[in-house]
This record gives C-alpha cells, structure tokens and sequence, in this order.
C-alpha cells in the first residue's frame, strides 16, 4: 500500500499547535506539559490515574465542533494524542477574568492547600460542557459520581460540592478555552486519516509506535511484528511505564481504527452447530468493538443492561472510563477486571481477528492463566458479544473494594440464576479477584441445579463456593476474608432477588 | 448537602473582616494553576536532579556499597554515602538520632543509603539501578507486640496519675479490660516531600522547601554542612498538603539537596515519588493499649487504668510528644477521679513515626471511647433499660465548677461540653434514632447500622512551653500596601488568609493591601513548626502585635500632625492622644475633630517623610502556660477546643463494607476569623479522620515492607464517601480566655470528631452480638467488620 507515512505526532494544546517526534512522543501528556512546554498548572500527585490531579480535557476537532473529554494526563502518552486539542488549566481564565466554574470553587473554599485544584476545576469544567453540548434533557448532575476520579485530602469535599453545584447551570463556557483555530482544525481532520510510525530513543531504550486507521492496516502490522505490543487506552500500560518503568519496545496503538469502535445491541444470532459459541439463547445482544470506551458502555448499559452500568459506574472514574476499552479490560486478563464476572455468566464471545480471518471464542475458554488468553500472536480482539439476561434470568453483578469508587475490587462476583416453580433451574456464577483468573464456579452451578430458592440454599452454597476458590492474601485483603464474602455474597444475592420476587411474583 | 447550614459570618455589617468570609489568598492561583509548588519553580539550566538508593531491608548491617559502576555512569554528578558526609550525620526534631545516611546499619525499608545527583532523571534511574548495596539482614521488629517481647523501646516510660485507680477498680460493681490496637495513617498530602537548593555566595545557600517547619531544617542543614544558621536561608510559599507529614520530615529531603548544591555548586532538587514517599517517610503512630475501666450500674466511672505503647518507628523523630498528648487526652471528655495512664514509646523497624494532625491525641481518645462503647454494652447486656452510651457520656463529662481537674493537674475552664453535648443529641435526633435503628436492626438481614456521639475536648498549645512563641514582621509602604512575614507556614488551612484579615484590620483597610509574604528564616528567625492548631494564635498574634506598633507610631505621628494644622488646639496628654487617632475605612482621622482626616496611603507616603519607621516586629509568646515534667503536673494548654458529633453508619452485613449516612457536628472554634476556612478545616478534618477509623490502612508485607504506598492501594475517602447528610454548626462562645480576635483552634479538633464514626460502627457491630463488638479494632475497615462479626 502506498501512503504517505508520517513519523511525528501532532496534536494542539490549548488552541496552539505542536508537532512532536522522536523519544518525545513516548513522554506522558502531564510529562510534555509540565516540561516541555512549561505549563505547570496540571499537578502529579499519584502517577497511576487514581487522583486527577492531572486532568485534563482532550477533544478530536470537527466542523460539528469539539467535544472534549477529561483525561488523567499522568498516564497517557503523547502519541495517543494525534489530531486533539489538549486544553489544560491555563486556558480557562482569559484577561484574568475567572470561568464560572473556577469563580465558584474561589467562593465556596473550594481549595485548600490547591494541588489537586485544577484537576477538580478541569473536571467540573468537562461535566458543565458535556452537560451543555448533550442532546437530551440532562436530569440534575450527581457530583460525587462525576468528580468519581478526583480525589482531596484537604477539603472534606463538600466545600467542591457546593461548588460544583452553583456552577452546573454554567456550559463550561468553552468559548473562552477553546481556542482551535480553523486551520488547525482542517489539519487536524487530515491527519485523522493517515497513519503513523514513530522512533525514538526514550529514557535511554529505543521505542517505536505505530498507529494505523483501518482494521486491515493494524491486522496486517500485526502479522509483521508479532513481538509488538497492542495499546488500547493505555490506562493500565501507562501505569505499568510510570510505576516500573515497564514498556514494550514496539507499541501498535489502536486508538484510531474505526472498526474497532461502536456498541449495538442486536438480535441474538440462533445457535448453530459448530465450535462456535452462540449467543446462549438468549434473546438480545450487547456486541461492543474492542476499542468501546467504558463511558460509551455505560451509557448504553444504563438502558440496556442496567446491573452492569451500576459496576461500570464504579469502573475508575470519568478520566479512566473515557479511554479504557472493554477490549483492554479483557485482552489483559486480570483476574480483578471489572467486566470479566458479567461477560463470564453471560456467556460472551469474543471474536478475534487476524489477516487469516476471524473466529469466536467463548470467553470461558479464553483465559489460561493469569495474565495469559488464547490470543495468538497475529491475533487481536476486534469485539466482543455478551448475551443479555432473559426476563427468566436473575443477573446481579457485585464489587468489593476497600472504597466504594475509584478502587480495584477486592472480590467480583456475577450470579445469574433461572428460577422457575420456586427452584433453581438454571446456575452461572462467576468470581473474580480468587484465583489466577476470573472463573465460573462449575460445582456450585451443578449442586444449585433443583434446589428450592431458600435462604438455606444459599447459606449452603455460599459455604462450598468458599470451599471451591483458593483466594490468595494480598493488599486488598486476606484470603479468608475473600472466603467470606464469596460466602457472603451468595446469600446477599437471594435476599436481594427474592424480595424483588416478591414484589413480582 | 442537606441541611448543612451556609457559612454564617458573624459581622456582616460591621467594618473590618475579621470574622467574614473572604476567599482564600491563593484560591485564584490554585484555579488557575498558577500557584507554584516545589516542582513547578523554573529550573536553572545546571540544576542537578537528586534522589536516594534506599534500604530495600527492614533491619541489617550493610556489607557493602558499591557505587562504581554508578559513578561512571556519564551524567551523574554526585554520589554520597554516610562516609562522606562532611559535618554531623545525624540529625532529629529532639534527639540526633537519625542518620542522614545510613552508617553500619540500616534501619527501615526505604532508609536513604545512597545519594545520587544527575543531570536529569532518567541518568538518576539508571545510576540508582547500578549501586549495589549488599545488606546482611537481621531480624526486624515489625510490632509494637515484637517491640514489647524485645524490650526495645525508645524513652522512658511516662505516668499521668489521680487518685488511687488500683484500689478504685478492686472495688467497682463492673470491670472490663481488653487491648485496644488502632492502626497508623498515610498522610497523602498530594505534593510530595520536595526541596530545592541553590548555593549562593561566601558559602550561602537558599533552600526551597515543601515543610511547615523551616527553622529546624535551616538548623540541620546548617549542622550537616558544618556552617553557620546565618548562612542557609530557607524558604516556604505553600506546601500541597501536609497534615504533620511535613513538620519534621520534610528535613531529610532539605538536606539531601543542600549537601549535593554545596558539593557541586549547583542548584539541585528533589521530588520524592509517591511510592518512595509512601515507603521512607514516616506516618501516624499505631497505638496498642490495654485498658481497664471500673464502672457502677449507673455508668459512673469509678476508675480508669491506660498503658498506651505507640509504634515510633526506628528514630524518635516527635514520638515523645506525640505520647505525651495521647496522654493528656486518655481521658478523653470525662472526668474521671481515679486514673491512671502510662505510656512508652516503641522501637520498631519502620520509618519513625511522625506528626499527624490530632498528635496522638486521636489514638488517647479512640481508647476511652471504645470503652465506653463497652461499658453501655456490658451493663445493657444484662439490662436493656441501662443507660446507653451516650448517657453514659453524659454523666461522666468533666463539670464545671467541680469533677473539673485533669489527670495532669489542668483546670478545665469555660467548659460547654454539657451544652454542646445536650445540642448535638438534640440536633441530631440522637434518642429516636437510635430507638429505630436498634429495632431495624433485629430484623433487616442484608444491613446493619449503628450510632455513637463522641464528645471532644482538645488541648491547644504545643505541650512544649518553648515552642509557644512566634515573631512576625510587618512592613507598610509608602502606598498604604502592606507586607506580612511571619514563621508560619500555609499547607491550605488559610493561615495567610487569617493574618491577611487581621492586618487589615489593624490598619482599617482592604485585605487586598495585605500581602503575605513567602516564609522565609531570613525574616523570621527562630520559629516554631507551624502545627499544634496553634499557628494563627502565634502568628496571627505576633503579626497583630507588629501591625500595633507601626499603627501607634502612625498614631502618634498623626497626633503631632493634626495639632500643628490646628494651632488653637492646645497640645495634649500623650495617653489621650493615644485613641484620638482612628483608622477607619482605609483612612485615619481626628476623633476630635474628624474633618483632621486623611486616606491611609496618604498617611504612610507624608509619615515616611516625617521619618517615621513603618515596619515592626512583633512577638508572641503564649501565656499561663506550663507544665512540670517532674511532677507531671501542670497546665499545658491555653484553652480546650470542644465539641461532639453524633454519626451513624450502615454496615453490609456479608461483605463488612461501611458508609456513613449522616453525620452532626458541633464544635467550638471561639468567634472564628474566617466562617469559610473553619468550615473547611472541620469538614476536611472530619474526613480525614474517617479515612483513619474506616478504609486507611497501612498494609505490610512480612518482611515489613508497605504495601500501601500509592494512591491504587492506600484509599483515602473520595467524595461519594462523604456523609450525605452532614450537618455542621459552629457552637458559639464568648469565652475570656482564647487565641486572637476570640479565636480558637480549628486544625486538629474535627479529626477526633470522626471517632464517631469507629464508635457508631463498633454500636452497629453490638447490634448484632457483644463478642463481635469487641473484636472491632481501629480502623473499622470492611475486613475488619467482616472478621468482627465472624
């Protein structure tokens, strides 16, 4: 294929624009603010996208206009930030004049010592302008779940509450921050279109990042470098480059292939015979692109599969959910991935792509170890499909973490139960965060299988499911308290669907 | 939130702004981003970036270090161990006790063993990776329980005593016992430990630093550089936070750079990663107490016996005097006619154990007030209609004209922990709540929730005499502008916000014509760390007292000036004179005849002229203070804060995870200087001190190593972890005795407030039987809960 390629990297930081090559493009987003450009209002306080002091708003320019996004700027590089206007705190007060949002947060001592300031001031920013820019009706925001991924020690945070609370009427005013000018934009649209390949030396190793457009394109790179690395939304690698330095000396970035994009929720496919996984006759399918962000799940799982939105709410904060991808959650087969319990009992099927074709594989079957999948080597995941719950089906999705929001689970559970006359007549149950993988509980499922929806039969197996898993000790807790709480859940769950069956039925 | 009042000013319509809410002095930098932090200081093109090889073993002697292959590495600087230091080695808040450098042996995971300065980052990671230090390890003491089995302790041990409590218990109707842990914190300040040094002339050399206490690193640099205080200027415009985290351990990272600036004659900073900083820096003690309390059926304490042994850590950084204040608050509200507290500090290999806002305060109060969680458990046991625990607390609040005597011989004046007590259960609808809640209770099976008040009395005044004193000095223009030094140090609790009001107050005119000045040794010698909730009642003082004396000088000056404009008047007493000048509205005037007026910048430009000096120092040294070490006898407080919040919180019951619906506090900040500052020290206070009692824990591995060093591990509460409802109220005073302007502290207090919270948990816990409450140790965290109810 003959096309242009292109070894810089180009993107505009509040309005301005830069071209940027070399080891520079490995730099963090914070990184090549704070030193390169010498703006330093954007504040590191954690280095892993679990504060947000660091947030910033990053937009792909269109004739529509931009929307901008928040961003934890500490763990993104500046490669993934090809055709987008970076708007950082700088930008917001012009001719010394405040934002709204930055006038309420003077007024309602919504600073303190002021380090994670600008991170709330960004994102207060980002929640006012998607509020403003959003077709529907916004009901009243629910600040503590937009400032998810903001984190103060000094305030107590009802001070930014209040705050946020008298400048949400505002629109973020980005009519005074959005400064891209129309050529850039039309600059901007261009490069969107072509790929690039960038080399470096950084931090003293060379680097190399490739960045295709087409699905073709990435499948084709990928056959070539089989020893590359894929890059979804970087929200764990870039953690892995700031806290050990870990980073592949090839990155295929995938943020700007289009088909790896989107979320439908479709007919069920009817089972077939054949290897492949079916849609496990249920009714309706969620079938999200491996590049689907978490905030475009969320949405969608607010109408479609609500029991998973209230787990995706809880997923980082807006700053990791706008750039992590379900495709990256799975691929890096964690075994405390947020979405693993859900597409486990529903059955998922992913499908994986290489320039030899496509095939589907049952989520169940795709994990061998921790941190290791059946994916090959020229193989990416392009998507994925996960079954919807049945009016039949009992889906309830849990997360224990040490803290309710911005926190990794302790233990992840997802039960799904068909009951039928009273009695149990179908049973998944799927566990994270207890053994090197998430995994179904296939002995539970069986004894389940008849018996009479009682508290007992719960209690009873909650104490062989504890039985079944060999959690291990670590920061986040014990084993035994994971024995516990699986035990635990099981009959948290029947209390939960047998008064929900109550009213019902 | 719902119900919570708006900030209340008190004088709205009268002059001045004392006592008004005025934005703080840096909030338009911090929305913008133009504040500057350590980090954010342009770099000079030679500046050398520095950081440290730390001890990757708790406890060993070093065999060897080999820094070879590290010095070769092209673009490193400087590469120090112990051996070349070139003045003292060691250095320490009250003792030089802890080694700049590691010497034979290292002491904690993390110790700094090995300095490195390179041209940049990514040369100082690679020269870190190449020095080999080879330790032979020993075995550590990782507890305070290992520390007690070893007897290896740090200080003597210290008593508080009254009465006889041996004899008093052997005769109560009830007696309990137990051991009491409760755990350390991170403080996470969000800027981590950061200074920056640059040498200057004839062996000068000016440091930057993130610290609330700039004198004691000007005073260790210059001992470990072997020159004169008088040449080492430090300096501090704000720290990001720093809760105690930063009032002595800001020192290590200070002098680190100052020996590679004097070596290299280079500028030279330091940042401290967040895992490193979690790792080498020290944290709030952890307590083990074990307790004893004698009680009557009607719940009147007959006797309390307390040994508190903390984990200091392996140096004494502060630990003696963070003992110290857990002692003087064992009694937490209650006065209590036969007690007796003792306490010892321990060795352990973690970093020392440092300053956390409370000051061992929290960690005294935590233990009486689970055993008054258990008195109320015990006696409703055996009889539901026994008083609960806030009964309980009620009858045994200290008096106010009798039952009025610390165990420490301090008399507790201008007490309102009746009124507010009986406010906040008012407020609160403590009684029906928790009727309701004991109901709900018995029959909901997937929650359990609970509910405590935990009145708080606070000592203010740093325990050591010496350190109640600060300078300040004060400087007026010939614009009418003014500029404010003083020792104190502003972290984000508004201290510069506080002395800008009470300037401008003095003066009569706007805040805006105040500017507080970077704090800097250079201006102000000899100061106290800015701590101890004390520093707007120094430094606000000493600032006060320095705006007085240039505004008596204007006074007189003004005098002289308005006789000889009217001749006719015939000349005066001087003590007359003195109030007949008034500044009023930015402008001063003739009380007798008031047309003798003239704006303020005008009075600085002419009096200038006149040659009369506008700048002053002021000095302020608290009074009717002291306290007999012999004796342990005495009065070390000015005054005592007071409060008490009532919170309830609600438990899941098969995963333990807690959250707390709603919460009331009430407390007394004397007539506060700034309704917008207080509110945000007791409600970020409050916050924090639930991060301590609930999710705040520090996890080790068995080697001693902390696992919680970052932000994905260590989970400090996050907005959705705020009570919904949060009501809270100022209680208001009129007390004689308080810090400036009718005053009180504010920036310790509220984090023992959040003590409630532990006690509501542990109420909860009792809900569902005695023996689960009684496992609950602090903090309440879902495991701990989880554990608890078996």
């Amino acid at each position: 294929m003959n096309r242009p390629e292109r070894s810089s990297v180009e993107f505009s930081v509040n309005g301005r624009p830069y071209e940027v090559e070399g080891g520079d493009v490995f730099l963090t987003a914070s990184e090549f603010l704070r030193e390169r450009t010498r703006r330093t209002g954007t504040k590191i306080a954690c280095e892993e996208g679990d504060c947000g002091s660091c947030t910033v708003l990053v937009g792909r320019p269109t004739d529509q206009g931009t929307s901008y996004l928040p961003m934890n700027s500490c763990i993104r590089f500046v490669f993934q930030l090809d055709g987008c206007d970076m708007v950082t705190v700088e930008a917001l007060a012009s001719d010394g004049r405040l934002t709204s949002v930055q006038e309420a947060m003077v007024e309602c001592h919504g600073s303190q010592c002021g380090f994670c300031t600008p991170g709330f001031v960004m994102a207060m920013t980002a929640t006012c302008h998607q509020r403003a820019t959003s077709p529907e009706e916004s009901p009243p925001v629910d600040w503590p779940l937009e400032l998810s991924g903001n984190l103060c020690r000094c305030t107590g945070y009802l001070p930014i509450l209040e705050a946020a609370r008298r400048c949400e009427s505002s629109d973020g005013e980005i009519s005074k921050w959005s400064r891209v000018t129309e050529t850039t934009r039309r600059r901007f649209d261009l490069l969107g279109n072509t790929p690039f390949d960038a080399s470096g030396t950084h931090r003293g190793a060379a680097r190399r990042v490739l960045s295709p457009v087409t699905l073709e394109e990435a499948l084709r790179i990928r056959a070539d470098l089989p020893e590359a690395q894929l890059i979804a939304g970087a929200t764990d690698l870039g953690v892995q480059w700031t806290k050990a330095r870990k980073a592949a000396a090839v990155w295929i970035d995938l943020g700007r292939v289009p088909e790896l994009r989107g979320i439908t929720v479709c007919e069920a496919e009817p089972d077939r015979s054949g290897d492949e996984p079916a849609d496990g006759g249920a009714a309706r399918v969620i079938e999200a692109g491996a590049m689907a962000t978490w905030a475009e799940l969320l949405d969608r799982s607010r109408t479609d599969l609500p029991e998973f939105a209230s787990i995706l709410e809880r997923f980082g904060g807006p700053q990791i959910r706008n750039y992590g991808t379900i495709g990256g959650n799975i691929v890096n087969a964690s075994s405390i991935a947020d979405s693993l319990p859900l597409l486990s009992v529903m059955d998922a099927s992913l499908e994986l792509a290489s320039s030899e074709g496509r095939r589907r594989v049952d989520v169940n079957r795709f994990f061998t170890a921790n941190r290791r999948t059946m994916i090959q080597a020229d193989e990416l995941l392009a998507s994925v499909r996960i079954p919807l719950p049945s009016p039949l089906q009992r889906l309830r999705l849990y997360k224990v973490s040490r803290r309710h929001d911005l926190d990794i689970a302790t233990v992840s559970a997802a039960f799904c139960l068909t009951f039928e006359a009273g009695r149990i007549t179908r049973a998944a149950i799927a566990l994270g965060g207890v053994g090197p993988t998430v995994r179904r509980l296939e002995g539970v499922e069986r004894w389940l299988i008849d018996r009479p929806c009682r508290e007992e039969t719960f209690e009873a197996a909650g104490r062989l499911a504890a039985d079944e898993i060999s959690p291990w000790s670590d920061v986040r807790g014990t084993a035994e308290y994971r024995r516990q709480v699986v035990g635990g859940l099981l009959t948290r769950y029947f209390h939960e669907v047998s008064s929900d069956m109550g009213a019902g039925e | 939130m719902n119900g919570a009042p708006m900030i209340r000013d008190r004088k709205q319509d009268e002059p001045g702004t004392t006592g008004k809410t005025i934005p703080l002095e840096s909030a338009i930098g911090h929305v913008t981003g133009a504040a500057e932090f350590i980090t954010d200081i342009p770099a000079r093109s030679d500046e050398l970036c520095v950081g440290f090889v730390g001890s990757t073993t708790a406890s060993g002697r070093i065999v060897e270090i080999d820094v070879t292959a590290a010095r070769a590495c092209p673009g490193v600087a400087l590469i120090l161990t112990a051996a070349d230091l070139p003045a003292a080695r060691r250095f320490g808040p009250l003792q030089s006790d802890e080694p700049v450098l590691a010497e034979e042996e290292v002491l904690f995971i993390g110790q700094p063993v090995v300095l490195i300065a390179a041209d940049c980052p990514a040369t100082l990671d690679r020269a870190k990776n190449l020095v080999q230090v080879r330790i032979e390890a020993t075995e550590p003491t990782l507890s305070v329980d290992d520390a007690i089995a070893r007897q290896r302790f740090l200080g003597p041990e210290r008593r508080f005593h009254q009465g006889d409590a041996a004899a008093a218990m052997a005769t109560a109707p009830h007696v309990l016992e137990g051991v009491f842990h409760s755990g350390g914190q991170e403080h996470f300040y969000f800027e981590t430990q950061a200074a920056l040094a640059i040498p200057g002339e004839d062996g000068q050399i000016t440091i930057h630093s993130s610290t609330q206490g700039p004198t004691e690193i000007q005073r260790v640099v210059a001992l470990v550089l072997g020159i004169g205080m008088h040449q080492v200027v430090v300096t501090c415009k704000r720290m990001g936070g720093a809760f105690g985290g930063k009032e002595t351990q800001g020192t290590s990272p200070a002098v680190l750079v100052a020996l590679v600036a004097r070596a290299t004659g280079r500028a030279a900073r330091i940042a401290y990663g967040r895992e490193e900083d979690g790792e080498s820096t020290g944290k709030r003690h952890p307590y083990r107490s074990e307790w004893q309390i004698g009680f009557d059926d009607a719940g009147r304490i007959l006797a309390y016996q307390v040994t508190m042994h903390s984990d200091g850590g392996a140096g004494l950084d502060l630990s003696p005097s963070v003992l110290e204040r857990s002692m003087f608050h064992a009694d937490g509200a209650y006065h209590i006619e036969h007690i007796d507290i003792r306490g010892r500090v321990c060795f352990t290999n973690h970093p020392p154990a440092t300053a956390f806002r409370g000051f061992g305060g929290p960690q005294g109060v935590a233990v009486i007030e689970n055993a008054v969680q258990e008195m109320a458990i015990h006696l409703r046991e055996s009889n539901p209609t026994s008083p609960t625990a806030a009964d309980i607390q009620r009858l045994n609040l200290y008096g106010t004209d009798e039952r009025n005597v610390t165990p420490y011989g301090q008399v507790v004046h201008e007490n309102h922990l009746h009124e507010i007590v009986d406010q906040v259960l008012e407020r609160s609808d403590h009684d029906r709540r928790l009727a309701e809640i004991e109901r709900r209770n018995a029959n909901d099976p997937l929650w359990l929730r609970g509910i405590a008040m935990v009145p708080v009395k606070f000592g203010l005044s740093f325990t050591s005499k010496m350190m109640n004193q600060a300078n300040a000095l004060v400087l007026a223009f010939t614009d009418g502008t003014v500029q404010v030094s003083t020792g104190g140090t502003e972290m984000g609790q508004g201290l510069n916000t506080k002395i800008r009001q009470l300037v401008a107050d003095v003066f009569a005119i706007a805040p805006e014509s105040v500017a507080i000045m970077t704090t800097s040794t250079e201006k102000n010698n000899n100061t106290s760390p800015t701590a101890a909730s004390a520093s707007t009642d120094l430094n606000g003082a000493a600032a006060v007292s320095a705006a007085r004396t240039i505004r008596a000088r204007m006074s007189e000056w003004a005098t002289r000036r308005f006789n000889a404009k009217t001749s006719s008047d015939t000349p005066s007493e001087a003590g007359d004179d003195r109030d007949r000048i008034v500044f009023e509205d930015g402008h001063l005037f003739d009380r007798r005849d008031p047309s003798n007026r003239m704006s303020f910048p005008d009075a600085c430009r002419d009096a200038r002229m006149d040659r009369i000096d506008l700048g002053a120092r002021g000095f302020f040294a608290t009074p009717r203070i002291d306290f007999d070490h012999e004796t342990e006898k005495g009065s070390p407080f000015y005054y005592f804060a007071q409060g008490a919040t009532v919170a309830e919180v609600r438990i899941d019951r098969f995963t333990g995870e807690l959250s707390v619906p709603r919460a009331d506090v009430l407390i007394d900040v004397g007539r506060s200087i700034n309704p917008g500052i207080d509110r945000g020290q007791l409600v970020g206070g409050f916050v924090q001190g639930m991060g301590w009692v609930t999710n705040e824990c520090l996890v080790h591995d068995e080697q001693g190593r902390l696992l919680t060093t970052g932000a994905s591990t260590y989970k400090i509460p996050a907005a959705s972890d705020v009570p919904p409802v949060f009501n809270w109220d100022f209680f208001s005073t009129d007390d004689r005795v308080t810090a400036i302007a009718g005053s009180k502290g504010v920036g310790e207090p509220p984090l023992l407030h959040a003590i409630a919270v532990w006690s509501a948990a542990k109420h909860a816990l009792s809900c569902a039987s005695g023996s689960a409450a009684r496992r609950l140790h602090l903090p309440a965290s879902a495991e701990a809960i989880r554990h608890a109810l078996g």
